[in-house]
């Protein structure tokens, strides 16, 4: 059974999904050395601390007739939204919060990134930062319902909308064995959610970096510290939900958690360098007539053999 | 003092930079990229992302008007640094995080108020509902995007209504870097590098920039042919990428974006191995390429303008002073 942890928890909470974040970032500078040819140094995967800083010394500046207000409440939001997602992770035994509607919790702090991005786009008012936000409200269209489909397949196996439940119930099976339809389509809304590899139109170079295009200093870094942020929630969500949470031999339980989250960063961070980006408003035919009767009928043949399992 | 020096020598010891080319500078912008691509200084995609502003080249007419307006943009600390040749790109890029790392502001410098915005006007979409209209440039600062090159367009959404394209910032010394026959194969590769920036993969891009600067290099062939056959292979084999280009931006005797790459990567592999003779198919000059942009882009999404733009391989240098027009018919 899962454990609500001491109220102090929620303090380390930050750090530790800090360190997840960091972890990304530094196997993407990683990654980005590896692409241009030079050696992954312990100076290349620094990187994200000297961007850090280097965001922090910059001046924040702003365009003319901005909407200020939105565009820092969306800018800092997602940092906030990717903390909120995050506290009803169970680290092997222990989750800050873990409530009985965890899972809906999960989707409902990922889904504000929909306004939070978006804001993010239209308080910068310029065309390019716009056109990011849009298009990060097209993607949304696209892979949003499929990935809320997926998201019910592990409720629905383990009876319950807790995420510790859930976490249980893969004492002996994880649930990625047979809803694998499932996890890649959560695969794929995370990359959607978090603009990230062939998902990133809403932050790209070909409109100017889009959303991002008119932040910088401090703003600039709390939206490329909330998107690593989020991705790290994420990564570390699919654990209790299809990668059998803290089971694992010899191990501690965190430790297993922990360990599988940074296998499921890898592999997003990975992924995101060895394809095109897709075009945007392409996004919806495949999403829609491919990934959703796939996980419907994915969620169906969960149901069936929940009910026959009694 | 000695803790906020340090903090600051590390925070700009791989700086942003953001291109501004002038037309015909692309051996000054390939020095660039090249340096930044070994450094692993990031190349801004705005204003707004960079350290300093390196203009390529020299600007003439519009193109300097245009680098004053960006360089106003740049949040500070700052470094404006035009690169006239080549020979300049080394000593004066890797001076850069010494100068940013003391950089003072300029006193008695107010910074001028930004003009006025124009709101959006509205008109009838595709569908014959009212939807706003926007006035965008695209260009000359765009990432991936070639020298001088501005399209005006009028943006519904983000379709692309009307569009005229021109070349800014031709000078009477104004000369095609890739004029000499020998660089065909470096050209090509710069193009291919170019429309696989815009598709977003990166990893390739920088491989293809690669491959670009050893050709430049005159490197022995055999080895470069061998590496290029394998690039060309991997980017044939993704069929995530061609169905992305098929059918962007299609004009008769060159085929679509898809079909103007595969024709590109032939011709690398084959120029590489025999230099010089004649190319099979229709390759159309700079001036037509100018005058069939336009209607190319109409009506087209603005990632898919980007990727059509990128897919002809239009050099800026060779175009006459002029712009061309396309309207949205129906």
């Amino acid at each position: 059974m899962v454990e609500q942890s001491p109220l102090w928890s929620v303090l380390l909470l930050p750090v530790a999904l800090g360190a997840l974040a960091l972890f990304a970032a530094s196997l993407n500078a990683g990654f980005a050395a590896a692409a241009a040819g030079r050696p992954v140094v312990a100076a290349e995967l620094a990187g994200p601390l000297r961007e850090g800083t280097r965001l922090l010394v910059r001046q924040r500046r702003r365009t003319a007739r901005a909407d200020v207000l939105l565009w820092r409440l969306g800018a800092g939001g997602i940092v906030v939204a990717a903390l909120l997602a995050s506290a009803v992770i169970p680290f092997g035994g222990f989750a800050v919060s873990d409530m009985p509607v965890g899972v809906v919790w999960f989707n409902a702090m990922e889904v504000l990134l929909w306004v939070l991005v978006w804001m993010v786009g239209w308080g910068g008012n310029s065309a390019y930062s716009l056109v990011g936000g849009y298009r990060f409200l097209a993607q949304g269209l696209a892979y949003e319902l499929p990935l809320m489909f997926a998201l019910t397949a592990p409720p629905l196996a383990a009876g319950s909308l807790r995420v510790g439940e859930i976490a249980q119930a893969q004492e002996s099976l994880w649930f990625v064995v047979w809803m694998p339809v499932a996890f890649a389509v959560y695969l794929i809304g995370l990359a959607g959610v978090t603009f990230w590899g062939p998902l990133s139109s809403p932050a790209s170079s070909d409109v100017a970096g889009g959303a991002l295009a008119e932040l910088s200093g401090i703003d600039r870094l709390m939206v490329l510290a909330g998107r690593y942020l989020m991705l790290a929630a994420g990564a570390a969500f699919a654990v209790p939900m299809f990668l059998g949470g803290g089971h694992g031999p010899l191990l501690p339980p965190w430790l297993w958690s922990v360990l599988k989250t940074l296998a499921v960063l890898g592999l997003l961070v990975w992924l995101g360098w060895r394809w095109p980006r897709v075009r945007p408003e392409r996004l919806m035919t495949p999403a829609w007539l491919v990934l959703l009767p796939a996980v419907l009928v994915q969620v169906l043949i969960v149901g069936v053999l929940a009910l026959a399992r009694g | 003092m000695g803790l906020i020096g340090s903090v600051r020598r590390a925070a700009f010891t791989r700086p942003h930079l953001l291109l501004l080319t002038a037309p015909g500078a692309a051996e000054v912008r390939i020095a660039v990229e090249r340096f930044a691509r070994r450094r692993g200084w990031p190349l801004a995609d705005s204003p707004a992302d960079a350290d300093a502003l390196v203009e390529a080249g020299v600007l003439h007419g519009e193109m300097a008007e245009v680098a004053e307006t960006v360089w106003r943009q740049l949040p500070a600390p700052s470094i404006r640094m035009p690169l006239a040749v080549p020979a300049e790109v080394e000593p004066g890029l890797a001076d850069l995080p010494a100068r940013l790392a003391s950089w003072r502001p300029e006193t008695g410098e107010e910074p001028e108020a930004a003009p006025e915005l124009s709101m959006a006007d509205r008109a009838e979409d595709r569908d014959g509902l009212k939807l706003d209209v926007l006035h965008v440039p695209l260009g000359p600062l765009l990432p991936h995007w070639p020298e001088g090159l501005r399209l005006v367009t009028r943006l519904q959404g983000d379709v692309i209504q009307h569009a005229e394209a021109e070349v800014l910032g031709l000078g009477p010394d104004t000369r095609s870097f890739w004029a000499v026959e020998d660089r065909r194969a470096a050209r090509r590769l710069d193009a291919i590098a170019r429309l696989l920036g815009v598709a977003g993969w990166t990893a390739m891009q920088w491989r293809c920039q690669a491959l670009r600067d050893r050709a430049l290099a005159d490197e022995p062939r055999d080895r470069l042919v061998g590496d290029l056959k394998a690039a060309a292979a991997r980017i044939r084999r993704s069929r995530l990428l061609r169905s992305e280009l098929t059918g962007l931006g299609a004009v008769a005797g060159t085929g679509d974006a898809a079909d103007r790459l595969h024709q590109w990567l032939t011709e690398v592999v084959h120029d590489l191995r025999a230099p010089g003779g004649e190319l099979a198919g229709s390759h159309p000059s700079a001036a037509e390429w100018l005058d069939m942009l336009p209607d190319t882009v109409v009506g087209a999404e603005l990632t898919a303008a980007r990727l059509i733009v990128a897919s002809v391989d239009l050099d800026t240098a060779e175009a006459e002073q002029r712009s061309t027009t396309g309207v949205h018919h129906g």
